[in-house]
């Protein structure tokens, strides 16, 4: 495992471990949209990732 | 001469493109998640495509290098071809045996060579997303694709040739961002599952996060585990009424968490497997 995957293996364990943060992952996987916490001073933003939905804007193309 | 040695010499000869392609195709991820299988007469195929390259290749390279010496290729022909040299076999005889020392080398060398160079290959176009871009790249490992979120695992999403050159610009944006989110230690996918399975008579809808997953030998999905795992009965489906107002997810009565740390769910026993995936990143990474 390379170190960037380590680094978000990390990641994605702090935000399990996080009950705020794992509770708006659970939200976005429920359809909640706009949805962020706060994880070691820093903000982050949780999408549920729609890949047939076309993008109303390319700024959200995935 | 006997007829098994051409078939021999052959498969001597093919040998380091079918290395080079299956180092290619597995890379780092076997025995982990598996690519499919391909049919003998589908790698004979592609190997010879990738030999003749790699022969080619190799036999530029070695010979440049002071300690090889050029292979005889009038040999390795009559090998081939069942033919004989001028002189007769006795010529024959005495050229394969002078020449073997080569060869040998030769060859170890080049299966070496194909097999550090499948990986290696295979690396580059892991480390730059190029599978993520280009159909051309992509591997035959819908699985991976699907289980780890990368490139969010949906087989229509990479452009083909002909979308790059009608449409490059957005075909190089989409992929700077998808190579973005791969090199971002702040941005995580993860990849949530919904199975329907039948107990006694009675079939249950499991939601969870997918931890990890093994497959089986014959290389299909065998497990699948989840943590945070909860479930209901699936007669419990909301009706149209309550579909307009449908309760958080947390929320939804239906539901109730399994007191267990890890749910393991065999893919034999599951009648429907949903999977969804969730992006978190910073709001610098958004892009």
């Amino acid at each position: 495992m390379s170190r960037r995957d380590r680094n978000k293996r990390t990641l994605k364990e702090k935000i399990l471990r996080n009950p705020n943060a794992k509770e708006k992952l659970f939200r976005a996987m429920g359809g909640e949209k706009d949805l962020s916490f706060t994880l070691d001073d820093r903000r982050y933003s949780v999408e549920k990732i729609r890949v047939f939905e076309r993008p109303a804007d390319e700024s959200s193309e995935y | 001469m006997n007829i098994a040695i051409p078939a021999m010499f052959l498969v001597i000869l093919i040998l380091p493109g079918i290395i080079f392609r299956r180092k290619f195709r597995e890379g780092t991820w076997q025995p982990k998640t598996p690519p499919r299988k391909k049919s003998i007469a589908q790698q004979v195929v592609e190997g010879l495509v990738a030999a003749a390259v790699l022969h080619g290749l190799w036999l530029t390279l070695a010979t440049k290098i002071a300690f090889f010496r050029s292979p005889d290729l009038d040999v390795a022909a009559s090998l081939l071809l069942l033919g004989s040299l001028d002189g007769g076999a006795e010529t024959l005889h005495q050229r394969l045996a002078a020449s073997l020392g080569p060869a040998t080398l030769y060859f170890l060398s080049l299966y070496g060579f194909s097999y550090a160079g499948g990986v290696a290959v295979h690396a580059i176009v892991r480390r730059w997303r190029l599978d993520v871009f280009l159909s051309f790249f992509r591997f035959d490992n819908p699985w991976y694709y699907i289980l780890t979120g990368d490139r969010y695992g949906v087989p229509d999403q990479s452009a083909s040739i002909f979308d790059v050159v009608t449409d490059g610009k957005k075909s190089f944006r989409r992929w700077t961002k998808l190579y973005r989110d791969a090199q971002d230690d702040t941005v995580a996918v993860f990849v949530t599952v919904q199975a329907i399975q039948e107990i006694a008579g009675k079939a249950y809808l499991y939601r969870g996060i997918l931890e990890e997953w093994y497959f089986a030998k014959n290389g299909n999905l065998d497990r699948l585990i989840l943590i945070d795992a909860a479930r209901r009965e699936l007669d419990e489906d909301p009706d149209a009424e309550a579909d307009e107002n449908p309760k958080p997810y947390l929320e939804d009565p239906r539901y109730y968490q399994l007191d267990t740390d890890y749910c393991i769910l065999e893919m034999r026993h599951l009648q429907n497997l949903s999977i969804n995936w969730i992006r978190v990143s910073t709001q610098e990474s958004e892009g």
